[in-house]
């Protein structure tokens, strides 16, 4: 208790300090940061439970970094407060440190070390093996409590990576506001990669402890990844090995993913690959809050990035799309894009298509369509196990340099297979924008979804957004109605919206 | 003091941070936090982004974006436009990726599709966009003058933001007063 109360009288002190320095020569040494604060109060959203309705919460979360150089320290504390908070799920008023750290730097020559203390984000190659980051769509914010260093040799020709430590996870998921204990699972890992012109290989290896009750594993990912650029040929090859040994006995898995780029004419081509066979995230033990576990790796999906997967552990596939300029060095293209997946697990076979058109003019106009449509069946019997139709559209219509207009609209239409019978339902959001000389923001929405037909639950969603940026430093935005979750661009800025329903006052401050 | 208060003297000490903040000290003067990291293969420009080393070659414009955000495909072709105009001015530009694992196979058929000639990094473990960018909007555009002083900071693209950019561009290649 002690430590955060120093923490923010010396974080109020340092805000406080610049606050008053704005004159002052700027460098060497600087402290910048981020605050934001959210007050919100949460009615029904009508989803059949209880325990996320009717409550407010006020959430500030604050970073503060000093810079000086070859040495940075950064520090970030979060806080809750909550009102009337229903029972059933862990929400607590609290503040805390969630994030220390202390990052060196020591350049040589042609040689360079850096070393990390306390909390840093890690990821080997595509995430297979080690994919220590913030995923919002799932509101996990995990980083490794340890130390960390990258050794670079030669002007990068050589870097090698060592680190060690323990999980740390922020202790708030963004979703619910559920409260979660750190997992504090211990890993090690070390990256070995060599640059030779065009060509990147490299190794890694991750070690994982989890030491809990019912669940004591170690698991060991190791591997290696090739990259290389031919011309207008890019290639990307990494082919990995997995060892568990869990309460049951041990398994074993391997993985292997890649990838070509190209551009021939006026044609862009990605084909990615995947063959994943018993390949398991790296997890570690039980959130509190919830009944599955932290993880802390991410294979590529080769997937829309909206598409649902039931399994990405045991699966061979592949996906080619092809974009088609319509003119030598023109803004317009048409896409086309097809996957076909067998999984193991699910005893399926997916396919997936889509396509569409991408125009843009010149001053700002831009229109994006597309369409598509994924089917599921089972390998053995060939029955219908899922099918979903979607179309989706993109304008933005400048109205003059200082009022422009943005219409976003999305609908799939799902067909689900339940024994002998079909379920039907759709989802979907629409949104229009108009935003104001830059400063004010205007959104009204639209979100359905009727995938729970049972009596009450919620079906529509509408909403309305005011937003202001009183300065590059000071945005604040108000928000009334109900939203489903998702991926959301407002103001022409992307982000994962948890499911809502109420009243939020967002302030954004940078310092 | 019992539990509760001094929870709640905490928590409005933190709020009290988070609004006592003097908007006019906006980012302007911050110095930009120096990081490196690795263009992303099969796009036009390979090497190693180094932004400390990039300064002293001229002001830098940090572009974070992502495969997944449609307005960073209108704003990154205007942006390719400014850079082939400005960049023999000592003009710089990088697209940061702040793609995961899922979409990252996306990123250079993106970029080069949209005809885009600056360096582009990806951001893989998300350190960089932490500091930046922490609340990972996209697009998000960071101008950082010579002196490795952040100018700018933009959340989004709209016309208006273009409209404005050639301005704040030509003010970033001023040379800075003494």
């Amino acid at each position: 208790m002690l430590l955060r109360w120093l923490v923010v009288i010396v974080a109020g002190c340092v805000v406080s300090h610049e606050a008053h320095a704005q004159e002052a020569p700027p460098l060497p040494v600087v402290t910048s940061g981020a605050a934001s604060t959210l007050l919100e109060w949460r009615t029904n959203n009508r989803n059949g439970i209880s325990t996320d309705d009717n409550y407010g919460d006020a959430l500030v979360r604050s970073q503060v970094a000093v810079d000086a150089e070859t040495v940075r320290v950064g520090l970030r504390f979060d806080s809750e407060l909550f009102a009337r908070k229903p029972l059933g799920i862990d929400r607590r008023n609290d503040l805390r440190i969630e994030r220390v750290n202390l990052d060196l730097e020591r350049t040589s020559g042609r040689h360079r070390v850096t070393a990390n203390l306390g909390d840093f984000y890690a990821q080997f190659g595509r995430g297979l093996v080690l994919s220590l980051r913030r995923v919002d769509e799932l509101g996990l914010d995990v980083a490794l409590r340890g130390a960390r260093t990258d050794v670079a040799l030669a002007d990068d020709k050589v870097v090698v990576t060592l680190l060690a430590g323990e999980t740390n996870s922020v202790n708030v998921e963004s979703q619910q506001l559920r409260y979660t204990t750190d997992p504090r699972d211990r890993l090690a890992a070390s990256r070995w990669e060599l640059r030779l012109a065009d060509t990147t290989m490299a190794m890694h290896g991750v070690a994982l402890k989890v030491d809990e009750l019912n669940n004591k594993t170690t698991t060991l990912n190791y591997g290696g990844s090739l990259d290389t650029t031919v011309g207008p040929l890019g290639l990307g090859f990494e082919v990995d090995g997995q060892q568990r040994q869990l309460v049951n006995g041990d398994r074993s898995g391997m993985a292997a993913y890649a990838t070509a780029t190209a551009r021939w004419l006026r044609t862009s081509w990605l084909l990615e690959l995947k063959h994943y066979d018993q390949f398991e995230p790296l997890r570690g033990r039980l959130a509190t809050h919830q009944d599955s576990a932290f993880v802390y790796s991410f294979s590529p999906t080769a997937e829309r990035i909206d598409q649902e997967l039931i399994d990405n552990t045991n699966i061979t596939g592949g996906r080619l799309k092809v974009d088609f300029s319509t003119a030598q060095a023109s803004a317009s293209s048409v896409f086309v894009s097809a996957g076909l997946f067998q999984s193991r697990f699910a005893d399926q076979w997916f396919a997936h298509g889509y396509g569409g058109i991408d125009q843009r003019w010149n001053g700002g106009r831009a229109l994006l369509l597309s369409a598509g449509y994924r089917r599921e069946w089972s390998a053995t019997s060939g029955d219908l196990a899922r099918a979903i139709a979607h179309a989706e559209s993109d304008f933005i219509a400048p109205i003059s340099a200082a009022y422009s207009l943005h219409f976003i609209a999305l609908h799939q239409s799902h067909v689900e297979a339940l024994g002998a019978s079909r379920r039907i339902f759709h989802r979907g959001n629409a949104s229009i924008e108009l935003d104001i000389k830059a400063r004010w923001v205007a959104v009204a929405g639209f979100d359905w979804n009727n995938q729970n037909q049972a009596p009450g639950i919620r079906k529509g969603f509408g909403y309305g957004v005011l937003r202001f940026r009183v300065s590059d430093a000071l945005i604040v935005q108000l928000f009334a109605g109900s939203q489903r979750g998702g991926i959301r661009c407002i103001a022409g800025a992307c982000r994962d919206f948890p499911p809502f329903s109420g009243v939020r006052l967002d302030t954004t401050v940078r310092f | 003091m019992n539990s509760v208060t001094r929870r709640s003297l905490g928590w409005l000490g933190a709020l009290a941070l988070g609004w006592d903040v003097a908007p006019a000290r906006a980012a302007v003067g911050a110095k930009a936090s120096t990081f490196r990291l690795r263009a992303v293969p099969g796009t036009k420009w390979q090497g190693m982004f180094d932004l400390s080393e990039s300064l002293k070659q001229g002001p830098v414009v940090l572009s974070f974006f992502a495969t997944w955000c449609r307005p960073c495909e209108v704003e990154l072709p205007v942006l390719q436009q400014h850079f082939t105009r400005l960049s023999t001015r000592g003009l710089q530009i990088v697209a940061v990726a702040i793609d995961g694992p899922e979409s990252t196979a996306q990123i250079a058929p993106t970029v080069r599709r949209l005809g885009v000639e600056f360096p582009v990094v990806h951001d893989a473990d998300s350190r960089v966009t932490s500091r930046y960018n922490p609340r990972r909007f996209a697009p998000f555009m960071v101008l950082i003058d010579t002196q490795g002083r952040i100018k700018q900071e933009r959340e989004g693209w709209t016309q208006a933001h273009a409209a404005a950019l050639p301005a704040q561009l030509e003010a970033l290649l001023k040379p800075a007063a003494p």
